[in-house]
């Protein structure tokens, strides 16, 4: 593989993990609690649009390109909205202020929920659904083919990124955002309703994750024990990045994907050690987190 | 009144004798009653020993471990491998290794690990032990990958136990893990009720004023997390012969959740908390997976109602019975 089709590969995956940081970061930032069930919501996302393109899409519309973009992404964050609804913010809410380990032992419960709620609806057996990747087709890079859908993630995501970027430094909701991040009891005391405002962060936060796992079925296939291998890998980004900070989600997501890609060339077995080794270093280093500050 | 009226029930050494004589009373009585859940017994007693462990850093330190799979894992794979590789078939050296490998881990990682706080400990514990499982997955020309490395007969200080019937090895088994855990409930007390016992759960209510005191909390929770580890590990090691296999599942994640929700179903904040927790979650998994194959599901929904419900376990519930069936029946004075 030449050096174009890494770095493109390193920015599909730093897409997908920015999804799941952002949203652990933004309730990191809010609740002070790293919700464990959070990558459930990537995987449940996953499922539920391959399994909206698989028998919802494609037997009614056929290989329509823009059905296949749209329709299957929408329903999903959909889904993953109201099922976050249902069972996530409840518990996340009721959940605050009473202890890390009541935090993470709740999350984790929801966690164990979520993976046998899988397997319930979807079976044990991995699902995939690669309708869209290969509708839109290929083009050369550095004379191999790449797939247009990794760019289309990437763009997608840098737009996202953006957005949120604009949201949160530019608009008066960014502001109220940040200042109850920085600190929650004064952000009280000054007037703002942080107990709406926290079912608001939380949707958000599970919207992402449901969208980042949309975007990933495409390429490849989800199956159970999908959430803490990208639960455990999201950490390692939440840490180098800076726990709690939109800036720290978009450094995390980066450095751990080069990390990444460069284990995988080198000792693929190492992956996770290499990852935590480095996490342990930043930590060391600078333990606020490279792209880290105060809150959001 | 209250107080001592907790450490009577909940961390005394008569409370231990009692559970150990009914731990082995139960025994032949479930062989003649229900001949297919006397296994059962074996293996609560085994878990009590890694959720004791685990509750030396949770209810006593105040560290909540999401990756105690991790040591499970090294002492089923000591084992499993000492047994391939070695051939040795005497489990008290494996058990020795197990420990000292649990140790030298936990010396290892706990420098690193324990230095920032609850959350990063609770998920860097659960790396850890996603990257052993990983190991073990992996590197299965060693490991046997998900085959496993099947466990033979073992022999039992010196005896050779090959050639008697199953049930009977089964049952001296029974009784070997329960003389060995007998020892850990004991050596245990005696941590809980030693200066370091107090210095730990000094660093639990407040770790700031504890460090204020002139305790060296880094230190502390290390050796905590060392003995908590060595625990664990030991859980791992005696759980081997019971499977006959040794598998990554009984490193997997899952796992650690289990370790976890035995803990608090029983009740962190006292000693036998855990090893009631143990019993009282193995029976309840043998028997739900005999009607469900979803029981992470019923075991999400129960960690989280235990939680909500009574997040400190069962003791407190059988705790404020009594104390209120013995101040209705006027042996004690109402404190005042």
């Amino acid at each position: 593989m030449a050096l174009p089709i890494y770095v493109l590969d390193t920015l599909f995956y730093s897409s997908l993990l920015f999804l799941i940081i952002a949203g652990l970061n933004l309730i990191y930032g809010i609740l002070r609690v790293v919700n464990l069930a959070h990558a459930s919501l990537f995987t449940f996302g996953a499922y539920a649009t391959a399994w909206i393109t698989t028998s919802l899409i494609v037997p009614r519309l056929g290989e329509n390109l823009l059905a296949l973009m749209v329709l299957p992404l929408v329903l999903a964050v959909i889904l993953v909205i109201l099922v976050s609804l249902a069972l996530v913010t409840p518990l996340l809410r009721y959940s605050q202020g009473r202890g890390d380990a009541f935090q993470l032992i709740v999350t984790f419960g929801l966690l164990i929920i979520f993976e046998d709620l899988f397997k319930l609806i979807w079976g044990p057996h991995p699902v995939s659904a690669y309708n869209l990747f290969f509708q839109m087709g290929f083009i050369d890079i550095a004379g191999l083919r790449y797939p247009v859908y990794k760019f289309y993630v990437i763009l997608l995501t840098a737009i996202l990124a953006l957005a949120l970027w604009y949201v949160t430094y530019r608009t008066a909701f960014g502001l109220v955002l940040r200042a109850s991040s920085m600190d929650p009891h004064m952000a009280t005391a000054l007037g703002l309703n942080t107990s709406r405002f926290l079912f608001i962060v939380i949707v958000l936060a599970s919207a992402l994750a449901g969208l980042g796992g949309s975007l990933y079925i495409p390429v490849a296939s989800v199956q159970l024990g999908l959430s803490t291998e990208f639960l455990v890998i999201a950490f390692v980004g939440m840490v180098i990045g800076g726990l709690g900070s939109f800036v720290g989600a978009v450094v995390g997501s980066l450095i751990v994907s080069s990390l990444r890609t460069l284990t995988l060339i080198v000792f693929p077995e190492l992956e996770l050690v290499v990852l935590y080794l480095v996490a342990v270093i930043v930590l060391l280093w600078k333990p606020e987190g490279i792209g880290g500050g105060r809150g959001w | 009144m209250v107080e001592a009226f907790r450490r009577e029930l909940g961390n005394s050494l008569a409370a231990i004798a009692i559970l150990v004589a009914v731990l082995g009373v139960a025994y032949p009585i479930l062989r003649f009653i229900a001949p297919g859940y006397a296994i059962y017994l074996t293996y609560g007693v085994i878990w009590s020993i890694a959720a004791l462990g685990f509750n030396l850093l949770y209810g006593y330190t105040g560290l909540l471990s999401f990756g105690h799979a991790t040591f499970i894992g090294i002492g089923a794979y000591t084992v499993g491998l000492t047994m391939k590789y070695l051939g040795l078939r005497e489990l008290e050296p494996m058990l020795v290794t197990a420990m000292v490998a649990s140790a030298a881990l936990a010396l290892a990682v706990g420098p690193v690990v324990l230095r920032y706080g609850g959350i990063f400990f609770a998920i860097f514990m659960l790396a850890i032990g996603q990257i052993l499982w990983g190991f073990y997955l992996k590197f299965y020309h060693v490991t046997g990958g998900t085959d496993g490395i099947k466990i033979g007969r073992v022999e039992l200080l010196g005896f050779d136990l090959g050639r008697i019937d199953y049930l009977t090895y089964l049952t001296i088994y029974h009784y070997y893990v329960l003389a060995i855990a007998a020892i850990a409930y004991i050596v245990m007390w005696y941590i809980v009720n030693s200066p370091l016992g107090y210095s730990l759960k000094a660093i639990r209510d407040n770790e700031v004023r504890a460090r204020a005191l002139g305790i060296d909390t880094l230190q502390l929770k290390l050796i905590a997390f060392t003995i908590s580890a060595v625990y664990t590990g030991l859980a791992g090691a005696l759980l081997a012969p019971l499977t006959r296999l040794v598998s990554p599942e009984l490193a997997y994640w899952f796992v650690s959740g289990k370790i976890v929700f035995m803990t608090i179903l029983g009740g962190a904040s006292y000693l036998i908390g855990p090893i009631v927790g143990a019993i009282i979650y193995t029976y309840l998994e043998s028997i739900a997976m005999g009607y469900t194959i979803y029981w992470y599901l019923l075991l999400g929904i129960l960690i989280i109602a235990v939680m909500i419900l009574s997040p400190r376990g069962l003791m407190s519930l059988a705790d404020s019975l009594l104390t209120r069936a013995r101040l209705r029946w006027g042996v004690w004075q109402r404190p005042s």
